[in-house]
């Protein structure tokens, strides 16, 4: 390992050892304010979580076809996840090796290159150099590692996931219990062919990142925090899940290992997703549709709504209903929030037709006030001298501790709170050794004429 | 989107949409109004515009036909079979939003309770088989906690002669901030 950061090989674990100070800041039943508002915090956690662990980037189906790329952001970087020209992904830095010159403006695309604005170096769509301007003004070209940054990428279920660090986790074992409903949440889709709208939903909220995880397993806010979106089900005569009594059903919060955990509505709903929907636009017809192509398969018909299952990947996955939200945190209390609609392109087309009303319902209703209650949660934790947060909830009172080591509860239980944040310590802790991944490293003329030099000093 | 044998109640919804999107690019791509047809439709979307800005929501909602309905897509050029939006509403839906605005559990969009002003830009408007085609520029200062929202954006609506006056049949709103992000929008209408 080599933390020399001229070297492209370099291997660097960044900032202190705070082993100590995370120990004192997030307790078994108590967290503190400063995970919420310590700006030194936030930004180890753009090195540590958002880089430092697997983060989520995009969907397989969003780039079918050779060049086909998307824009996204891990913590401060921007990475193209791009389809090379033999099927593969890349995960490339949008960042040009000359000046740093992000190479890409748009979301997405489709590219036979990228080619850098600025002073016009190209590269290829595995990230190699294929062309810079002038390059006999280089002395030793071959000794510069100018192809792209790149970082490892891994797949499961479609679903793609990178990290900058050096030897990350396998995939399989970082999603341990997760895994499965992973699996099951794409298998859903007939064909197990899920896609995903072009167009993405971005709204910001003045609050931590932090403030999603803790919302989203937490299964009392709906019935306080979304009173009005209940009462508009009660309006329309229709008992929205939102609008019982969590605590009066048998609906289950799971933890499911490195920080992901699961609520699954579905035992609190016999009669299956479909039965708690309101009356939507364009519903009444589409469901005539529907029947009149005979479509009677009731997994048919719950495709037009979520799962009910909110399954969250740590740290920036959260499945709600048909969306997949994911959380890019902005700045310490500024956090950018992308839902992307999927769709089911292999069910009949009224599913789709009939998705893309559904999901803009509580997006209208319920997500405004999810946003309202992190807002005023930043703004109570300025206060200093109320410095710590209770998350006891549901320990000791109804929480099972599996032989696995994982918890279920019931949706008040906020063991899913403690197991994010027992991530959260793990990685926050001590420095993670990343690295940034190129086309070609051992390969390439700069590295043998390092070898070259080194074994030369040795001989010396 | 082109008729596959879907079902006629299939079809209706995809023959609504593709009007919508239709309308929309008519009326981006027309010349100067029509100065009859943009004195018959100013006042109404004058009247719009102030009436959700004073939360006369009652009066608001009287200005939409029984079928009308609000389409605000994430990008000018979606098309509502395609693409999520941020509202695609039908009148019950649009009652639900006038309920919402006054629920005081609606935290988001009550608690404060919210100031806003829509500023319209000068209306052209053309005839068409039913009525009026009408577009302006509009700008949107909402005002409750925290700083206030600007937003920029073209409303594009269509409206009809009823025994009641002109009334809208269908309202688009195009922001091309909702490219970029916003904060929430809950209180857009």
């Amino acid at each position: 390992m080599t933390q020399d950061t001229t070297r492209p090989d370099a291997i660097v674990a960044r900032g202190p050892d705070l082993t100590d100070l995370i120990d004192r800041l997030v307790r078994h039943d108590v967290v503190h304010r400063s995970l919420y508002t310590d700006p030194a915090l936030f930004d180890l956690e753009m090195l540590r979580i958002f880089g430092g662990t697997w983060v989520y980037l995009a969907h397989d189906s969003e780039v079918p076809a050779p060049g086909d790329f998307v824009r996204r952001q891990m913590g401060r970087r921007q990475i193209l996840i791009v389809r090379t020209e033999d099927g593969g992904l890349r995960g490339l830095l949008n960042r040009c090796t000359h000046r740093g010159t992000t190479l890409v403006g748009e979301d997405g695309g489709c590219a036979k290159r990228f080619v850098c604005p600025y002073h016009g170096w190209s590269f290829g769509l595995d990230g190699r150099i294929q062309n810079l301007p002038v390059p006999d003004s280089y002395d030793r070209l071959y000794e510069r590692p100018f192809d792209l940054g790149q970082v490892a990428l891994a797949t499961r279920a479609g679903f793609v996931f990178g990290t900058l660090a050096a030897e990350p986790m396998e995939i399989d074992t970082w999603l341990g219990a997760a895994g499965p409903w992973l699996d099951q949440h794409a298998a859903r889709y007939p064909g197990g062919r899920m896609g995903v709208q072009r167009r993405r939903l971005t709204q910001e909220y003045g609050a931590n990142w932090k403030m999603s995880w803790d919302n989203a397993a937490d299964g009392i806010h709906a019935t306080f925090a979304h009173a009005s979106y209940n009462h508009l089900g009660k309006e329309a005569d229709t008992d929205t899940v939102l609008a019982r009594n969590p605590a009066d059903t048998p609906m289950v919060s799971k933890t499911l290992g490195h920080g992901h955990c699961v609520v699954d509505q579905r035992p609190g709903i016999p009669d299956g997703p479909w039965s708690t929907m309101r009356p939507l636009p364009t519903r009444e017809a589409l469901e005539d549709g529907l029947r009149a192509k005979g479509v009677t398969d009731p997994a048919t018909w719950d495709l037009m709504t979520g799962d009910m299952v909110n399954l969250s990947i740590f740290p920036n996955l959260i499945f709600v209903g048909n969306q997949m939200m994911v959380v890019e945190p902005v700045a310490l209390n500024r956090t950018r929030l992308r839902f992307y609609l999927t769709h089911a392109p292999d069910a009949p087309e009224e599913i789709d037709l009939m998705r893309l009303r559904v999901d803009e319902d509580f997006l209208s209703f319920g997500t405004p006030d999810d946003f309202e209650m992190f807002e005023r949660v930043q703004e109570g934790l300025a206060v200093e001298e109320e410095e710590w947060i209770d998350i006891s909830r549901g320990d000791g009172a109804g929480d099972v501790l599996g032989a696995d080591g994982l918890v279920t509860g019931t949706v008040a239980s906020e063991a899913p709170m403690r197991a994010y944040l027992a991530e959260w310590k793990r990685l926050m802790a001590r420095p993670i050794p990343t690295t940034i991944r190129r086309a070609r490293i051992e390969d390439s003329r700069f590295m043998q004429t390092i070898r070259r030099r080194e074994m030369a000093k040795k001989g010396a | 989107m082109t008729a596959a044998a879907h079902p006629a109640a299939t079809q209706a919804v995809i023959d609504r949409y593709d009007a919508l999107r239709a309308m929309v690019d008519r009326a981006l791509a027309a010349p100067a109004g029509d100065a009859a047809a943009t004195a018959r439709a100013a006042p109404v979307l004058e009247a719009e515009a102030r009436l959700v800005d004073a939360r006369a929501y009652g009066a608001w909602l009287d200005l939409f036909t029984a079928d009308a309905c609000l389409w605000i897509p994430l990008h000018p050029d979606d098309h509502p079979a395609r693409d999520q939006a941020l509202a695609f509403d039908d009148r019950r839906r649009l009652s639900e939003r006038a309920w919402h605005m006054h629920d005081r559990q609606a935290w988001a969009v009550t608690r404060p309770r919210p100031l806003t002003l829509r500023h319209l830009g000068p209306v052209a408007a053309w005839p068409e088989a039913e009525g009026w085609l009408a577009t302006c520029a509009l700008s949107l200062t909402h005002v409750r906690r925290g700083p206030p929202v600007r937003l920029a954006g073209r409303q594009v609506v269509a409206l009809r002669d009823t025994d009641a006056g002109p009334r809208i049949t269908a309202k688009v709103l195009l922001l091309p901030e909702l490219t970029l992000g916003t904060p929430h929008l809950g209180w857009i209408m």
